[in-house]
């Protein structure tokens, strides 16, 4: 029993640790529920926006941010996110093929055809020619 | 040059000590032990030097290059330790010279008095002819009281000047003896310890005699013990067994503060003891050697004495340590002081280096959990070469360490130490660059001191800080913020690691505090009850202590009841009522064990009883637990094996049984077994028994009488000073059909364990 108070306020440490961790990194958290329920959150926007401002973010959260602004027809979210899976993957050739389509849907044809180009003159390989 | 120089040049040198010097291995072994060291810390260079080239991390600089200098640190540290340790050296023991006087010096401030008693007993009981005076510090009148029983001589003063050093001083200038022993009040020394050391004084140029200090209270908090595989760590054992060996090679090994006699005119010049530190025993030697004294190492076991046995005690008597070594640079730095070799230089600078390691184990500490929070590695180019270099220089690291550890260290215990005094250590090293000053604390040995929050705050703040770091990082990958596993994992590894090292250290310093008045000496003796229903049963005990013991006894007896023992502890046994105050557990069948507390009318029987636990028990625990070396042992077992499969030898198992022993003319005697096989025995004996000597042996247990003849095999005496306590390892074979293995049962190691 003489363990208990420690673990106690070691619990209470965890517990402030793990509210602290949601106030820093809400509009994360806010995307990992279920995907559906992730679509019909009207604060989608705003925490997308949130974690594409982020300097790191994993490529996972990065990939859901993609494909529920595609559900949910944001384009211009669903680009911005693929870019920044196609900066960490420059090589990735399936990203870069879903980012021009996302350009394209977004009306931002120029960026789009640019990059389909570029896509179409990159060898099976991955290089570019 | 001085009058005290002429004086000691005109002196007649009878000896040189260094010829006393011997090698403790073979050419070929030291050879391989320096090669060894010398690719260990080639490698950690090339390590080094690849990771300033090459992984210096520019994104996070501060904490990368924090860890590279930690590292750079722990590269000195091994360099500094293997330069000390290059050559082991032993002592050939010269003959003590007659006629010199010697002034024993016991220093005493707030010590019990029972404790103490002990110690000036086991001085005044010191073969070689003395005057034993005790230092009380504290002016105490039971002092006194028993310096007048004893008969010793009494000394105190009017302050507590200068602490240890101050008192140490004021009877050095109201003595006159040519050579001082010197003991802590805890320290009990053998009856041949001037014996052993006061020959070496025969080179007018040797200074100082220092043993090592060995204590007998196993249980205490820098100890473990397996007493199943027979093996005893000791946080002190690498600094006794190998770097105080090693400075004795460099003429560096120093005076340690008790279990030491020191030659009085080469502390003419100073007083007697260099005051002005926390730590006078290694500012007076450094003093000395750099005026051209020489100094000795015996390692002998020639004193026992008590170690810390709670948190706050072992920190306490650490910080001393640390601040005093530290603050002597200030005042006597090795590296400049004129007078030294380059090899004391740099064996005095180590010792004092030793206790900067506080800085590099706090960053060593942080780092993992700071990895984890900040997701910043204090190494870039985490790759594959920069792994093959990692581990190339710890295989380098760990396998030289074991080598040149020759069986000493064990590098998890030793890490688990330098967790336990990290914080410490860095108190030291922060006062020491601010330049405080530390107080001569004495440390407690009773115990009793507990926990003290403040001592493991830092400890419970590294636990917090890292369960925190590896929660925030498991938080951080689950929900994706960060994505770098294999960064994670490997800073969640090294947390964890340093977490289960930081809850052992947390479960030393929250054990319970000590509750028994006396050490219990694990130690198996015969005990007879005298009454009379009880003749003819033997019982044993599994630890003994100044006040009572736990004894093994075949029969009930009652709880609360009072008893008139015999303990055959030596030649003369001793006689005693005794209480039985507890119970413990059924050890097998009718076997049970007991909780006794002696009564003794007068000091005398206690006494007797001390004498035999200092002189007896104590030698033949710490033979008991010096297990030989891996070598020694692969290649006995080996042996053992063949023998085994050639049926000259069967299998031996440690058991702990008490004999009645008969010899032919008609004599009889109580002794104990160490080991069992199926065709005999080895048995401690209070008596030495010619080989072929025909014995016959009873053990009488509740399962019947078991009785045989036996043949001696061999007989060899074991260590000890004092003879009325000496004792002697008797092997013997059991003639006729007997199988003893059955009878191990009774009191195994296991059992004991």
């Amino acid at each position: 029993m003489r363990a208990t108070p420690p673990l106690i306020a070691l619990g209470l440490l965890v517990s402030l640790e793990v509210g602290l961790f949601y106030v820093q990194h809400h509009d994360v958290v806010r995307l990992s529920g279920g995907r559906g329920a992730v679509v019909a959150d009207e604060g989608f926007p705003e925490a997308a926006r949130s974690v594409l401002a982020r300097e790191r973010v994993s490529r996972r959260v990065l990939e859901r941010v993609a494909d529920v602004a595609r559900e949910r027809a944001e384009f211009d979210l669903q680009a911005r996110a693929l870019e920044r899976i196609v900066e960490g993957a420059p090589h990735d050739a399936e990203s870069r093929l879903r980012l021009a389509q996302a350009l394209r849907e977004a009306g931002r044809l120029e960026e789009a055809e640019r990059l389909y180009r570029t896509e179409l003159g990159m060898d099976p390989e991955g290089g570019l020619r | 040059m001085s009058q005290q120089h002429i004086v000691r040049f005109i002196s007649k040198a009878t000896l040189d000590a260094d010829s006393t010097l011997a090698y403790v291995e073979s050419v070929s072994r030291r050879n391989l032990r320096k090669s060894a060291a010398v690719v260990g810390l080639g490698v950690y260079a090339i390590y080094l030097i690849y990771r300033g080239l090459y992984t210096l991390n520019p994104d996070a600089l501060a904490f990368s290059l924090a860890v590279y200098l930690a590292e750079i640190h722990g590269f000195f540290s091994l360099a500094f330790y293997y330069f000390q340790i290059w050559e082991l050296r032993r002592r050939n023991v010269p003959p003590p010279p007659e006629g010199v006087s010697v002034d024993v010096f016991i220093t005493t401030c707030n010590e019990d008095v029972d404790l103490l008693r002990q110690t000036v007993r086991g001085a005044i009981n010191m073969r070689y002819p003395h005057r034993t005076f005790v230092l009380d510090d504290g002016r105490r009148p039971e002092v006194r009281a028993l310096c007048e029983e004893l008969g010793c001589e009494y000394v105190s003063r009017d302050t507590n000047e200068h602490a240890k050093a101050g008192n140490w001083n004021h009877a050095y200038a109201r003595t006159s003896g040519a050579l001082i022993a010197t003991f802590d009040a805890d320290h009990v020394p053998r009856a041949d310890f001037l014996e052993r050391t006061l020959g070496f004084f025969a080179d007018p140029w040797v200074g100082v005699v220092q043993v090592p200090q060995r204590y007998h209270n196993l249980d205490s908090l820098q100890h473990r013990v397996d007493w199943r595989q027979r093996r005893l760590y000791g946080e002190q054992d690498v600094f006794f067994n190998l770097v105080m060996p090693g400075k004795d090679h460099w003429n560096a090994s120093f005076f340690c503060g008790t279990g030491a006699v020191l030659r009085r005119s080469a502390l003419a010049p100073h007083g007697g003891l260099v005051t002005g530190t926390i730590t006078e025993d290694m500012h007076t030697a450094l003093a000395l050697q750099s005026e051209g004294w020489k100094s000795v190492y015996l390692n002998e076991l020639l004193v026992t004495g008590l170690a810390p046995m709670d948190f706050t005690s072992y920190s306490s008597q650490r910080l001393r340590w640390a601040e005093g070594n530290l603050k002597i640079i200030r005042r006597l730095n090795p590296l400049t002081r004129r007078g030294l070799t380059f090899a004391q230089r740099v064996c005095y600078f180590a010792s004092m280096y030793h206790w900067t390691i506080g800085f590099p184990k706090l960053v060593f500490y942080l780092a993992p959990p700071l990895i984890l929070f900040s997701g910043q590695f204090p190494i870039a180019n985490f790759d594959r070469p920069f792994v093959t270099m990692y581990l190339a220089h710890l295989a380098a690291l760990v396998g030289s360490y074991k080598l040149l550890a020759r069986g000493t260290g064990r590098l998890f215990m030793d890490e688990l130490f330098n967790m336990a005094n990290f914080y410490t250590l860095l108190v030291a090293s922060w006062r020491f660059l601010a330049g405080g000053g530390g107080r001569f604390v004495v440390t407690s040995k009773r115990g009793g001191e507990g926990s003290n929050d403040r001592a493991v705050w830092p400890h419970y703040a590294m636990v917090v800080f890292t369960v925190l770091a590896i929660v925030w990082s498991a938080l951080g990958l689950g929900f994706g913020v960060t994505e770098d596993v294999v960064g994670a994992g490997i800073a969640a590894f090294w947390s964890i690691y340093n977490l289960s090292l930081m809850l052992v250290v947390l479960s030393f310093a929250r054990r319970p505090s000590q509750k028994r008045q006396a050490v219990r000496f694990r130690t198996s003796v015969p005990v007879e009850l005298l009454d009379a229903p009880a003749n003819g049963w033997l019982g044993v005990t599994l630890d003994l202590s100044e006040t009572g013991c736990t004894l093994l006894w075949p029969r009930p007896l009652l709880v609360g009841g009072r008893l008139r023992l015999r303990v055959h502890l030596g030649a003369h046994p001793l006689d005693c009522d005794a209480d039985i105050v507890s119970l413990h557990d059924s050890v097998r069948s009718e076997w049970v064990a007991y909780g006794v507390r002696f009564r003794f009318s007068g000091t005398n029987g206690a006494d007797r009883l001390a004498d035999g636990l200092y002189n007896m028990a104590v030698p033949e625990i710490f033979t008991r637990l010096t297990r030989p070396s891996w070598s020694v042992r692969v290649a006995r077992a080996a042996i053992s094996r063949v023998l085994r499969s050639t049926t000259l030898r069967a299998p031996r198992y440690e058991a702990y049984l008490p004999l009645r022993l008969q010899i032919r003319d008609g004599g009889e005697f109580l002794a104990t077994t160490r080991d069992l096989s199926r065709g005999g025995l080895s048995l401690v004996s209070p008596r030495p028994l010619a080989t072929g000597t025909v014995v016959r042996l009873i053990l009488r247990s509740p399962d019947g009488e078991w009785s045989s003849l036996g043949t001696v095999m061999r007989t060899t005496a074991m260590p000890g000073a004092d003879a009325a306590f000496r004792a002697w390892l008797v092997g013997l074979r059991i003639d006729g059909q007997a199988d003893l293995v059955g009878l191990r049962d009774i009191l195994s190691t296991e059992a004991l364990a």
